[in-house]
């Protein structure tokens, strides 16, 4: 198994390698100088010749590079040219506001996408399955977008249960900020929920059908116990890998959450750097959003080995 | 003498018939197959159909609600949304339609000669899709869209590249499994070259599980294009695409709520019937594959 580990540990690092190389190269390709953003039209030759000195921008590509990567392993993430200020300064405060609504999503999907996915399941083929699964493969189809603005108009405009934009941190107004977080948690929670809802369904539809199922029914188990203890743990396997998988369409979500409830999240940052031709900003965040990525399979990967003992036997 | 009998055989049931039937069989599978052709006849015969110039503007009747002039009413500048609309389904199943294309043709290629060739060249292509694969498919898009351009070709290029890793997977692993077989052995004992043995014999076993995964990325092309246009990064002004008019309808939700409503539904039901016939193609053309792609 610790061979194992050490050598997807490996393979993720020689990724993020390929990662930081593709991301660093194409968006040198960019158009537009960052330093003339920066300055704007009525900057002189000078004006733009010393600041792209003082960002280092004058520097050969290679070496701008390498100092990207040397700085990124010392935790120096360079200077934003935008901002003015060191990404290691505007990254955190902007984390935060990304994780606040991530993570409750997260939690969503997968509570209310395995419980749904279950009850789907045993109840195959009647009223409640046929709602729960066309509910589900709408709910795939529905960008983040898509539902936010629906929700936007029911719950802020017509409704007027809660304001429609902002963010509010939780320390400063806990109340206000809960009810700021409520239709983002929902507009980037929705599509995760189907997809979670239909693996799960049809995970525990192939399990229910195997002779250990009817076994454990037989010995007089009660149907909770066969349900969590004996089908749900062997149909956890897509199921975690699914939730590996939508840490990636969570994080791609969150671009498009941040735009629609103007929020002032990484994923916001994200375009206001393309904008901006911020190279270090951008770099570093798809850095690190590629990074969560690959922590998120690698773990997924090591949990293979927890949840099936046969897949750890394997790996040995 | 043997005396043959006059009676005819028993019919043997025909098995396309039987696949087209069973295909059919399921209601969401009929609704989504409607709807799909539906989109296409409005792509087709858009400037038959539409009841105006999409880019026609009109500004005394700016923002105007549903009536039986304007159907989903107008946007800012006075321009009918449903005419806007139904010219959207062109730019959403082009985009659609050749970024797949583009995806498979790539992910093939790459597939193909990493499975075949193998070693340090397998290694080093599959990690480049490895390290593709680790950025989420909106961001990638956002940042070579940014690279490439807002015109459509370069939409469609930009999605084409995002959508190349999972070809280049699924092919790369058919042709592992090919290549071990005896008729391929066979081929290259027999004299074939590299090239014509996976010309001939390995790249047509390749086909069938990429069809099913371009059916079924066709929806996941058509949502990227809209949020890129959401996002102001996708097909520019004045070319009509649903995502675009979702942004356009989001400054005006409390005004005008039915271009944002109305386009929001035109990308979801678009999809929706996409994903639905995308599940059946798969079932229909390898049930193994069920859950897998």
């Amino acid at each position: 198994m610790a061979g194992y580990v050490l050598r997807r540990l490996g393979q993720s690092v020689v990724v993020l390698l390929l990662v930081t190389l593709m991301v660093f190269f194409t968006m040198h390709a960019l158009p537009g100088d960052p330093v003339t953003i920066f300055l704007g039209t009525t900057a002189t030759p000078e004006q733009i010749a010393h600041y792209t000195e003082v960002f280092g921008l004058d520097q050969p590509l290679i070496v701008q590079y390498v100092k990207w990567l040397a700085g990124l392993a010392h935790g120096e993430l360079g200077q934003s040219i935008a901002l003015s200020k060191p990404v290691g300064e505007v990254l955190p405060g902007r984390i935060v506001v990304t994780l606040s609504f991530t993570l409750p999503a997260l939690v969503l999907s997968v509570l209310v996408g395995t419980t749904l996915g279950i009850w789907s399941a045993m109840r195959r083929g009647r009223l409640a399955d046929s709602v729960i699964s066309a509910v589900a493969s709408f709910g795939v189809a529905a960008p983040a977008f898509v539902i936010g603005i629906l929700l936007i108009l029911l719950l802020g405009v017509q409704l007027k249960w809660l304001s429609i934009s902002g963010y509010t941190p939780i320390t400063e107004d806990p109340v206000a900020g809960i009810k700021k977080l409520v239709m983002p948690v929902i507009a980037l929670s929705f599509g995760q929920v189907g997809m979670f809802t239909r693996q799960t369904r049809s995970a525990m539809l192939e399990v229910i059908g195997q002779d250990y199922i009817r076994t454990a029914r037989s010995k007089g188990l009660k149907e909770k116990t066969v349900i969590v203890a004996h089908a749900l743990r062997n149909a956890l396997i897509p199921i975690v890998t699914l939730m590996g998988m939508s840490i990636g369409g969570l994080i791609g979500g969150t671009v498009l959450i941040e735009q629609l409830f103007t929020m002032p999240g990484v994923g916001s940052l994200l375009m206001m750097s393309i904008m901006n031709r911020d190279y270090m900003v951008l770099q570093n965040i798809v850095f690190f959003i590629a990074a969560a990525v690959l922590a998120a399979n690698f773990l997924v990967d090591i949990l293979y080995g927890y949840i099936d003992p046969r897949i750890r036997l394997v790996r040995k | 003498m043997t005396v043959l009998s006059d009676a005819k055989p028993a019919a043997t049931p025909n098995l396309t018939k039987l696949r087209v039937k069973g295909f059919f069989s399921r209601v969401p599978v009929i609704i989504g197959s409607v709807i799909i052709l539906t989109v296409v006849v409005f792509a087709v015969a858009a400037p038959l159909i539409a009841p105006y110039d999409p880019a026609k503007q009109d500004v005394v009747a700016r923002l105007q609600p549903m009536s039986a002039e304007h159907w989903f009413g107008t946007d800012g500048l006075g321009r009918d949304v449903l005419s806007r609309l139904i010219f959207g389904s062109r730019t959403s199943l082009l985009v659609g339609l050749f970024s797949t294309l583009v995806a498979g043709c790539f992910g093939m290629a790459i597939g193909l000669i990493a499975g075949f060739v193998g070693k340090w060249v397998d290694s080093i292509m599959m990690r480049v899709m490895d390290a593709l694969m680790s950025i989420p498919i909106i961001i990638l898009a956002l940042f070579l869209g940014a690279v490439l351009g807002r015109g459509l070709g370069n939409i469609i290029l930009c999605l084409g590249i995002v959508m190349t890793p999972s070809y280049a997977r699924v092919t790369r692993g058919q042709v592992l499994s090919v290549k071990q077989l005896d008729y391929v052995t066979a081929a290259r004992v027999s004299g074939g070259t590299g090239l014509k043995t996976v010309v001939h014999h390995i790249f047509p076993n390749c086909l069938a599980p990429n069809m099913v995964l371009a059916t079924m990325n066709l929806g996941v092309a058509i949502l990227v294009e809209a949020a890129l246009s959401f996002l102001g990064m996708g097909i520019a002004e004045p070319t009509p695409s649903w995502g675009g008019m979702v942004s356009q309808g989001k400054d005006v939700l409390t005004t005008a709520p039915t271009m944002a409503v109305a386009a929001s539904l035109f990308i979801v039901i678009t999809v929706w019937a996409f994903n639905v016939v995308g599940d059946a193609v798969r079932d229909l053309l390898d049930p193994r594959l069920r859950g897998a792609l």
